[in-house]
C-alpha cells in the first residue's frame, strides 16, 4: 500500500515540477528529493517539517505546493505547513524563495497549456484539472458579468494539491457495508482525506454493486490519472453538478450506489431527498469537525432527520484516530 | 556556338527577371495563409475550445507550407515564457517574406495567445485578421507591379545583351 502511495506521489509530483521554473522549482525538487528510493513506510516528513531545526530535504512528500505573488513559496507535508529554502529545506524566516510574478505567469501559461479560455469556466470557479489529473487552486483579480464571474485576471495565488491515492484504506468500512449495504455520510475536517476514502470506498463497492460517481470537480477520479484502475462497475459522471448528476445517474444508469463528494448546498439536498424513495443508496463527503458539528449544520440536518443515511462516518488522522462509525437510528 | 552562347545570355537575365517575379507573389501569399491560420485558430478555439499546439498541428497551407514555416511552427513546443506562435516567429521568422509591419502585428497576436479568455481572444483574433488582410490587399497590388517590373527588366535585359552580342 506504502508502494502504491509514493508511485502514484512520485508521478503527481513530477507533473507538478514541470509547472514550475526558477528558484521554485528548484526549491520543490530539492525538497521533495529522491522519493522512490526512500525505505518502504518511511517518509521524513517530520523531519522536513521541523521548522524548529530547519532539517535537511531528504525527500518528503508533499500534500500542498503554494505559489502566492510576491510572498514566500510554501509547502504543506503530513498536515505541517513550511517554507522553503533555496535548497530545499525548511525554514522559518529569512532565506525563503519568494515567488515572483514570472514563477506565477509561467505556472498559469504550462497548466492551461497555452489555451486559457479552454479553462476559463473552471478557472471562474476556483481550479483547473491538468491533462495529468493534477487539481490546481486557483484565484486573482476575478470579473464580473451580469452577477456572476466571468473571468479571472492577474492569478495571485496557486495551490498544487498532490493526490493521495491510498488503496485499502476504506476496507474496515466496505466490510460493513458487504454485510448490509446503507448510505453513508463521511465528514471530517479539511484535509484529512474524505476524497481519499471515498475514492478507495467506490473502488471496492463497485466490485460488488453498480456504483455511479458524480464527479463534481474531478477530485474523485481526475481525467488523466489512474485512480479508477481496478475499478469494476464504475460509472463516472466527470464535471455534472452535483444535483444534475444524481437525477442523471438515477433516471439513466440504474446505479445501486450513488457516489458523490462535498454535499452542503441547498440544490444538493433537494436532489438527494427526491431520489431517496428510489432505493438507490448514497455515499456523500462532508466538512464538519465531529458528529456535533455535523447536526449543527442545517442542511446535513435535514437530511438527518429524513433518515437518508443509515451510517455516519468520521475520519480523523490526528492522533492515528482512523474511522469512527456511528449507526442512525 | 556562337549563337547557342547568345541564346544562353540572352535567357539567363530573362529567366532571373521571371524567377524574381514569383517570389514577389510570396509575400501575399504567406500574408493570406497567416489570415487562414487566425481564422482556423478562432474557429477551432470556438467550437472545440482545443488547445494551441492541436490546433497548430491541424492547420495547413500551401504558402506556408512551401516556405517552411508550418513545419518549424508544429515542431515549436509550448514554453512557460511564450506561446507556440511566438516562439516559431521569433526562432524561424527569416523564412518569411512578409513585410516589417505585418510581422508586428502578428507577434502582437502571438503575445496574446494563452493569456485571455475566450471572447477577449476571439476579438484579438478577428482584429490580426483585419490588420493582415489590410496588408494583403496592399501587398498584392504592389506584388504585381514588382512581379511585371521583373519580367519587363529581365526580358530588356536580354534582348540588350544579345543585340550587343549580335
Amino acid at each position: 500500500m506504502a508502494e502504491n502511495k509514493r508511485r502514484v506521489c512520485t508521478a503527481a509530483v513530477s507533473e507538478a515540477l514541470t509547472y514550475l521554473t526558477g528558484e521554485v522549482r528548484e526549491a520543490v525538487g530539492r525538497f521533495c528529493g529522491d522519493i522512490a528510493n526512500i525505505p518502504g513506510g518511511q517518509t521524513s516528513a517530520g523531519e522536513a517539517a521541523g521548522c524548529q531545526n530547519a532539517g535537511t530535504a531528504v525527500g518528503a512528500e508533499p500534500e500542498e505546493i503554494r505559489l502566492r505573488a510576491g510572498l514566500p513559496l510554501s509547502v504543506t507535508a503530513d498536515g505541517k505547513n513550511m517554507f522553503l529554502t533555496k535548497d530545499g529545506r525548511a525554514t522559518v524566516l529569512g532565506d525563503r524563495v519568494i515567488c515572483r510574478q514570472s514563477d506565477m505567469q509561467y505556472a498559469v501559461r504550462t497548466l492551461s497549456e497555452g489555451s486559457i479560455y479552454r479553462y476559463m469556466p473552471t478557472i471562474c470557479e476556483g481550479y483547473i484539472i491538468t491533462s495529468g489529473g493534477l487539481r490546481v487552486g486557483i484565484c486573482g483579480r476575478s470579473v464580473y458579468s451580469d452577477g456572476h464571474i466571468s473571468a479571472v485576471e492577474d492569478f495571485t495565488a496557486l495551490n498544487l494539491r498532490i493526490p493521495h491515492n491510498i488503496l485499502g484504506c476504506a476496507d474496515a468500512l466496505y466490510r460493513r457495508l458487504s454485510d448490509k449495504l446503507a448510505s453513508v455520510l463521511i465528514f471530517s475536517p479539511p484535509g484529512e482525506g474524505k476524497t481519499t476514502f471515498a475514492r478507495d470506498l467506490a473502488l471496492s463497492l463497485s466490485r460488488k454493486y453498480r456504483v455511479a460517481a458524480v464527479d463534481e470537480k474531478c477530485e474523485l477520479f481526475p481525467p488523466g490519472s489512474n485512480f479508477a484502475d481496478g475499478a469494476g462497475m464504475l460509472d463516472i459522471l466527470r464535471g455534472y453538478r452535483k444535483a444534475d448528476g444524481i437525477e442523471i445517474a438515477t433516471r439513466t444508469l440504474s446505479p445501486e450506489i450513488i457516489i458523490c463528494d462535498e454535499i452542503g448546498a441547498a440544490d444538493d439536498i433537494e436532489a438527494i431527498l427526491s431520489v431517496q424513495n428510489s432505493g438507490v443508496r448514497l455515499v456523500a463527503t462532508v466538512h464538519a469537525d465531529d458528529f456535533a458539528d455535523l447536526e449543527n449544520k442545517p442542511n446535513i440536518k435535514r437530511l438527518l432527520g429524513a433518515r437518508v443515511f443509515g451510517l455516519l462516518a468520521g475520519l480523523s488522522r490526528r492522533g492515528g484516530r482512523g474511522v469512527s462509525l456511528r449507526a442512525v437510528g | 556556338m556562337k549563337i547557342i552562347g547568345i541564346i544562353l545570355v540572352a535567357a539567363a537575365p530573362f529567366c532571373a527577371g521571371l524567377v524574381l517575379s514569383l517570389s514577389a507573389v510570396n509575400s501575399p501569399r504567406e500574408l493570406e495563409g497567416f489570415i487562414s491560420l487566425v481564422a482556423f485558430y478562432r474557429y477551432r478555439m470556438n467550437s472545440y475550445l482545443s488547445r494551441q499546439a492541436e490546433i497548430f498541428a491541424q492547420f495547413e497551407n500551401e504558402a506556408l507550407e512551401k516556405c517552411g514555416f508550418l513545419a518549424a511552427l508544429r515542431n515549436t513546443e509550448l514554453s512557460g515564457e511564450q506561446s507556440i506562435l511566438s516562439s516559431a516567429l521569433e526562432k524561424h521568422g527569416r523564412l518569411l517574406s512578409i513585410d516589417r509591419t505585418s510581422m508586428e502585428c502578428l507577434r502582437e497576436f502571438a503575445d496574446s495567445l494563452g493569456k485571455l479568455g475566450l471572447a477577449e481572444q476571439t476579438e484579438r483574433c478577428r482584429f490580426c485578421e483585419e490588420e493582415l488582410k489590410r496588408a494583403a490587399a496592399a501587398c498584392r497590388t504592389q506584388a504585381m507591379q514588382k512581379s511585371k517590373l521583373y519580367r519587363t527588366l529581365g526580358a530588356a535585359a536580354g534582348l540588350f545583351f544579345a543585340i550587343l552580342l549580335i
